[in-house]
């Protein structure tokens, strides 16, 4: 919708004030309100009038009209609501609704039809918001003003104060007869002061200090979803019938979200009132020539207690951890109880663990540039020719005892140059061409199924189909520590726990 | 050189003018000394100055200087409204140095702790269009961006987005610093004012955002679900290859909460898919909506979207499977409403749904009888009458159910429908045969109720036409006797004003008697008058007309017993019967005639149809076969003849209409491919968005700019003459509303001409915007200025003038030099434009003013004759185009147009070649020009003279 502008006119047509929202000449503007009180129709029971450039849309106010002058393809339902609006305006401020009158209150008008419309949108506002908006009623620029007027006020006493001071000492060295010091002290001083306490002129602001910025909180990522409810199948079923129509309907299920929830989604676990969660990430550069050039895996145990009963435990943990992991405890974890036996439990063993929390309890960190150490190796080699690439991706399962799902290796395609021809696979592919990338899924890399293959060619150079980079989950944790009972504190009775195990990929890339 | 004229303007308010303008002095003590009440006061007359045309240049520091500093809140906002129309730049067009000072005080205002002015501050950038001003606020507009108060961030990014509009180079980052603003944002109007600005400045970003956010498009608020909208509406427009992403999400809109949000939803819609299912679900939503809100104008509007949408043949089936929800608008009770409703539906109408259609109109008119009476329901009723008329001559099946239900109406007090119904029984039983014996029936039953005395004409004609056996005739006889009472009419009238009610069989007393009888009852008036009031009531309905003077009714009576009588004859072969049947029919008309001449009637008989009468008495005693004939068979064939006239105009009409439908593709046309045409090529369907803002804007298409350079230069008027010292020649353009002056003026002399000034007047209704400010012309310098005009109404306009200047260096007074005058041509506004005949008669005996223009001209024929006057004054002849072919040596027409202010002109050509005068005598005539202001009736009787003075070549 576009509001052109907004109009109080006499009952013969003749426009009192306009206010116009969009750039247009005055004669324009004239010709068309001159041509209202032609076009208007009385003794119809509806209110518009349309010419061939422009719509009329009007309600009558007693003497008056509130005109709206629109594009013939706004929207009437948006207008009516403006209309509405305006003319419950008028009212406020005119308290009758004569011709005198609105030109009296011709300026508070336009203020108010200014905050009804912006750029010949409606805004979203009432009759209390508006009054608001053009009271200009800041509670800010009071408290700013009071802050200065005692700052003012602090100035001057200060002022005061030290000319007494001065005084005083002046006083005092004329009494003990000595010179002071520096003979222009008291005046330098005087003057020093003086020239803080000179009350700083009305409009000059300086820019404010540190406001409270406004920081939005971050919206929510999408908790809600489309509802499957009975309004989703209806549009499922409006789409499936276009789509037998012959309609390409696109799904909404963008790649993003479905990296997104990739990342997010490890399958939910039958929590009990003791949780263990043991979680780690990999952040991993490799070469496209072999090599890694770093390998980071950061785990952490977590343990949750929703009862307070198991508020007082010990946890015992298996380190087969071979590889050189570090391992480091909370602060707050008995050092010498986990040296000497590998159990976690507080240092003082009165204290229970806090509950209804997550608390990390002991954290390891393995890094490495060893190639063997890698979970999955990516071997992408690009062969250029005559026409093109031919790129040759594999992949091969490091570590065994591993087991990786949706498992998704992205490689980059050059821009431009249409989808690749893909041939043998092992899994499944997708292109997504918005963001100009092959992805290889694959659901399950075990063992079993150690290593594959793709094979594609595509118009490019071979720099082009780098970094790629691998996404995947797994509930399987990389370096083998695991939890293998919980006690009690006193007594020693094992305490039932249910725990989950997540190897999730921060960043995975071959360069 | 650009004039106020031409400046966006935003504000205008009409202040009465009686009230003194202050000086400019005074105003400026007031600025300077007066308290803030006082300040404001002045400021507001600047502003009222200012907007009328007035510059005041030295007011402009003043404020700078004593209002500006100022506090106070409506002074900071008046002073917003000063800063939007006060000049910014000098005569040379470089902006004024002054505005560096105000520029700080901007600067100042965007930092200024209350949030309001903030806000309106940056409201009031969106306005400004100087860079030189914009650039040192760029850094505080961006912190405003992160202000705690929604209304300060809102306006900001409203400012941004102008600003980057129109001088990208101040923010080259703008859509990025809005998008991720937008990602952050929670306030509705934020989003909305960020996505907007996104939509305008980079789509590509726009798109991001929302395919984000796609799927909790429902829980956005009204406002921003329009943007959504929109922008998928313009992307889909420029890249028609991404509307598959988009289908599923307009959808969703479509069950929004907002009516207004359903509206352009559905709208757009329709242009990203045009498969039957999408038709269906934005033409439904459009249905819902219609009935749903009970504004007139959402009604009348969104009616106009659908009527739009069955245009397009692909879409029109679908609409068909909807017409009965369609008529579900039908319980509006506005009448424009439901016209519209009844035509699109009419359009609609199919052999599939016809039956169902038919049924709810049959109920609707049954439901208007219960309706308690009112002015609309006889219209509504015959509205109703019309469709069921047209459906069932589309679909003669239906015609014998519809046509029970409407006789019933014949007996209405309402004229309307009644009419209606007659004209639509007419055709039926002239065109279905099976029907006739039905609706005879009917007819005959009802006869005896029918109120009306045209309904009963009418009804007289098609009983008297159609009557074609012995047992009917008989039956139309027996009513029509019924109908009248006792005849002689008079003999019993007397009786029945005497109070004394005789026996049947005494019926032929004398006219002497007759004429003493009424004499000496004259003397009883008192009493017959009673008398005759309480019989008046009880008069069967034929004569009761008859007595209330009505004798047409008599006349067409007279020709239905004519035509009856004859037929009896063929009919019938015996003689006695006959003949006894011919002495009734020629009774009943004689005492028509004798009632008539009596007085008895409230007014006497007229010659017409006494004549007419007279002449059904002749040729019954006559009974010529040649007579015969045309009385019982050539009226049938007149009739069969117009309607199929009436047939065949209407099935041109469609012709014409489907072959605007179907879009003829030549088989050599070029194909064009969607991935081969450039974006720029696209314009199979512009934008409507853009293209309506521009149409209502008045920036004048780019289509036309290709018009030939010869076409500008005809308009070209030349002002002085040659040899004076100044020349000067106008060039004349028209808009809408405006004419533009684009004077050229060149100093012809050797010396330096200085103030030189265009002064212009204008006659008639023509207002000058603002006075061309002076300027100083070089030896043979040249220089142009350009004036505006306004038109208010369509009059033949004078524009007048001179032009004055000083030589420098001579002591000598101004001098002037006389311009010639421009005169405006009124055909600029003036269109052919079409109405009904019944609108034409209404305006012909409304409009007070007449301009009686005798034709003489050289002209020879007829038709070129008038193909020239309409020609040369744009009038559209309502008169049809058959009516008016052949040759015959007279022609009558009326011509209508109107003019782009609303004014309507209508004329009636009635004109004339005398054949005795030879092969080239000239057309004689008259041409009467009716208006309803002076103005108009005078310019076009000028213009029709004109036009005759110069014949076509």
């Amino acid at each position: 919708m576009v509001l052109l502008a907004a109009a109080v006119c006499t009952k013969s047509g003749k426009a009192i004030i306009s206010r116009q929202f969009v750039e247009m000449t005055r004669s324009r503007i004239e010709g068309l309100l001159a041509a209202f009180p032609k076009l208007m129709n009385t003794g119809k029971q509806h209110t518009f009038v349309e010419t061939e450039s422009v719509r009329y849309v009007y309600q009558p106010l007693e003497k008056l009209y509130m005109l709206l002058i629109t594009t013939k393809n706004s929207n009437i339902l948006e207008d009516l609501e403006t209309l509405r609006l305006f003319s419950r305006v008028i009212p406020e401020y005119c308290k009758v609704m004569e011709e005198s009158e609105i030109v009296d209150q011709s300026f508070p008008l336009i203020f108010a039809f200014d905050e009804i419309v912006a750029l010949g949108y409606r805004e979203n506002v009432n009759l209390a918001q508006i009054r608001t908006f053009t009271e200009m009623d800041s509670h800010e620029e009071k408290v700013f003003k009071a802050v200065r007027e005692s700052q003012e006020r602090e100035a001057i006493q200060e002022m005061k104060k030290k000319a007494k001071e001065l005084q005083a000492a002046r006083r005092e060295a004329e009494r003990t007869g000595k010179k002071t010091p520096g003979f222009g002290g008291g005046f330098g001083g005087g003057s020093r002061s003086s020239g803080e306490s000179v009350p700083v002129m009305a409009d000059d602001y300086k820019p404010e200090p540190a406001k409270p910025t406004y920081t939005a909180p971050k919206p929510s990522p999408s908790g809600r979803a489309m509802k499957l409810g009975s309004k989703g199948k209806d549009v499922d079923h409006f789409v499936d019938k276009l789509v037998s129509e012959g309609q390409e309907v696109a799904s909404t299920k963008s790649s993003r979200q479905s990296a997104q929830a990739a990342k997010i989604a490890t399958p939910a676990i039958h929590t009990e009132s003791v949780h263990l969660r043991i979680e780690e990430k990999v952040t991993l550069t490799a070469r496209r020539d072999g090599g890694l050039d770093n390998m980071e895996i950061h785990g952490m145990i977590s343990l949750r207690i929703s009862d307070e009963q198991y508020g007082k435990i010990i946890l015992a943990v298996e380190n087969q951890e071979a590889r050189g992991a570090q391992i480091q405890t909370h602060p707050n974890v008995d050092k010498k109880l986990f040296q000497s036996k590998s159990e976690i439990g507080l240092k003082n063993p009165n204290k229970p663990f806090p509950i209804n929390n997550d608390i990390g309890v002991m954290r390891w960190r393995l890094q490495s540039n060893d190639e063997s150490l890698m979970p999955l190796s990516i071997n992408c080699w690009p062969t250029e020719s005559a026409d093109g690439c031919d790129v040759n991706v594999e992949y091969e399962l490091e570590q065994e005892q591993l087991e990786l799902n949706d498992v998704v290796i992205s490689i980059p395609l050059p821009s431009g140059v249409g989808a690749p021809v893909v041939g043998d696979l092992d899994g499944e592919y997708h292109v997504d061409s918005r963001r100009g990338m092959l992805e290889w899924r694959l659901p399950v890399i075990d063992a079993s199924n150690k290593s594959g293959s793709l094979e594609f060619s595509c118009h490019g150079h071979s720099d082009d189909f780098f970094p790629v980079s691998v996404s995947f989950v797994s509930t399987k944790s990389y370096c083998d520590v695991t939890v293998s009972g919980i006690r009690m504190v006193d007594g020693g009775q094992p305490v039932k726990y249910s725990s989950d195990t997540a190897l999730l990929v921060e960043k995975y890339e071959i360069l | 050189m650009t004039t106020a004229a031409e400046q966006p303007c935003y504000t205008l308010i009409n202040i009465p003018s009686d009230a003194e303008p202050p000086t400019e002095l005074q105003l400026k003590t007031d600025l300077e000394k007066g308290d803030v009440r006082t300040k404001t006061e002045a400021l507001k007359k600047v502003i009222h100055m200012i907007l009328n045309g007035e510059k005041m240049p030295s007011l402009l520091m003043t404020i700078i200087r004593f209002v500006m500093p100022l506090q106070d809140h409506t002074i900071k906002k008046l002073l917003l409204i000063f800063w939007e129309i006060v000049p910014k730049c000098g005569p040379d067009g470089k902006m004024l140095h002054e505005f560096i000072l105000v520029c700080d005080a901007y600067r100042k205002d965007l930092q200024h702790p209350n949030e309001f002015i903030r806000g309106s501050t940056l409201r009031f950038l969106c306005k400004l269009k100087e860079p030189e001003l914009l650039e040192p606020l760029m850094p505080s507009i961006r912190t405003c961006l992160e202000h705690r108060h929604s209304y300060v961030r809102r306006n900001a990014v409203l400012a941004i987005f102008t600003i980057y509009k129109n001088f990208d180079s101040l923010i080259p980052d703008g859509p990025e610093l809005i998008h991720n603003f937008l990602e952050q944002e929670q306030d509705a109007s934020c989003k909305r004012n960020a996505f907007m600005m996104l939509i305008h400045a980079d789509q590509e970003r726009a798109l991001d955002y929302l395919s984000t956010c796609i799927d909790q498009l429902h829980t956005f608020g009204d406002i921003l679900q329009l943007v959504i909208v929109e922008l998928v509406y313009k992307v889909c427009h420029a890249n028609p290859s991404e509307r598959a992403r988009f289908i599923r999400c307009i959808y969703n809109l479509l069950n929004s909460s907002s009516p207004a949000v359903r509206y352009e939803a559905a709208g757009t819609l329709v242009t990203l898919s045009s498969a039957p299912t999408a038709i269906k679900a934005a033409a439904s939503c459009y249905i819902e909506l219609i009935v749903k809100e009970s504004d007139n104008n959402v009604k009348l509007i969104v009616l106009d979207r659908l009527i739009a949408l069955k245009d397009n043949p692909q879409h029109e089936r679908v609409l068909q499977d909807l017409v009965m929800d369609i008529l579900r608008v039908l319980s509006t009770p506005d009448l424009e409403v439901r016209k519209k409703t009844l035509n699109l539906a009419l359009d609609l109408v199919s052999s599939r749904n016809v039956e169902e259609l038919v049924l709810v109109l049959k109920k609707e008119v049954i439901k208007t009888n219960d309706i308690t009476e009112h002015e609309d329901t006889d219209k509504y009723r015959q509205l109703l009458v019309r469709t069921l008329h047209s459906c069932s001559i589309k679909f003669p099946d239906m015609a014998g159910t519809v046509i029970p239900v409407l006789m019933e109406f014949l007996s209405d007090q309402n004229e309307l429908a009644a009419a209606d119904v007659l004209v639509f029984v007419r055709e039926a039983i002239q065109r279905f045969d099976q029907l006739k014996h039905v609706i005879l029936e009917k007819l005959l039953e009802v006869f005896p109720s029918i109120k009306s005395v045209k309904i009963h004409r009418a009804a007289l004609w098609i009983l008297g036409e159609y009557c074609t056996t012995a047992e009917d005739i008989q039956a139309l006889m027996h009513e029509i006797r019924h109908s009248l009472g006792d005849i002689p009419i008079v003999e019993s009238e007397m009786k029945k004003a005497a109070g004394e009610i005789k026996d049947e069989d005494e019926f032929t007393p004398t006219q002497q008697k007759l004429l003493t009888a009424e004499g000496t009852y004259a003397t009883q008036s008192a009493l017959t008058a009673t008398v005759k009031k309480s019989s008046e009531e009880k008069r069967p309905p034929l004569r009761g007309f008859l007595m209330d003077g009505d004798f047409f009714v008599g006349a067409s009576l007279a020709t239905t017993l004519t035509k009856l009588a004859i037929r009896y004859g063929e009919l019938v072969h015996n003689t006695k019967k006959h003949n006894s049947f011919n002495a009734e029919c020629m009774l009943i008309m004689a005492t028509i005639i004798h009632l008539g001449k009596s007085g008895l009637a409230t007014k006497p008989i007229t010659d017409d149809d006494l004549d007419r009468i007279a002449l059904c008495l002749k040729v019954l005693s006559d009974r010529t076969p040649a007579v015969n004939d045309i009385f019982s068979r050539e009226c049938r064939h007149s009739l069969s003849t117009m309607l199929a006239a009436l047939h065949e105009e209407e099935k041109e009409n469609q012709k014409t209409v489907i072959e605007k439908k179907t879009v003829s593709v030549q088989p050599d046309d070029p194909i064009s491919f969607m991935q081969l045409v450039n974006k720029t090529e696209h314009g199979t369907t512009e934008d409507l968005f853009e293209l309506s803002l521009l149409q209502a804007v008045g920036t004048p298409q780019k289509k036309d700019a290709a018009d030939p350079q010869a076409s500008k230069l005809q308009k070209v008027n030349q002002l002085t003459g040659f040899s004076d010292p100044v020349y000067a020649e106008a060039y004349v353009h028209v808009n809408q509303y405006d004419i533009v002056l684009d004077v050229l003026i060149v100093n012809q002399t050797s010396d330096t001409l200085q103030s030189v000034t265009l002064e212009l007047a204008t006659l008639g209704d023509l207002k000058l915007v603002e006075k061309p400010s002076p300027i100083i012309l070089a030896p043979h310098d040249f220089a142009n200025i350009k004036a505006n005009v306004k038109v208010a109404s369509t009059e033949n306009g004078i524009i007048f003038g001179n032009i004055v200047y000083d030589v420098s260096g001579a002591a000598s007074d101004r001098n002037c030099v006389v311009l010639n005058d421009i005169h405006i041509d009124i055909m600029d506004y003036i269109v052919p434009a079409q109405c009904s005949d019944n609108e034409f008669r209404q305006m012909w005996a409304e409009f007070e003013w007449e301009n009686k223009v005798t034709v003489n001209t050289s002209i020879t024929d007829l038709g070129t004759y008038m193909g020239h006057l309409l020609k040369s004054t744009n009038m559209k002849s309502l008169t049809p185009e058959k009516a008016l072919s052949g040759e015959c040596g007279f022609m009558a027409a009326n011509l209508y147009a109107r003019s782009i202010f609303g004014e309507d002109v209508l004329a009636n050509l009635s004109i004339e070649k005398m054949i005795h005068l030879g092969e080239d005598a000239p057309v004689q005539g008259h041409i009467r020009i009716r208006a309803k202001s002076q103005g108009m009736a005078l310019s076009m009787g000028d213009k029709v003279n004109m036009c005759q003075k110069n014949p076509p070549k």
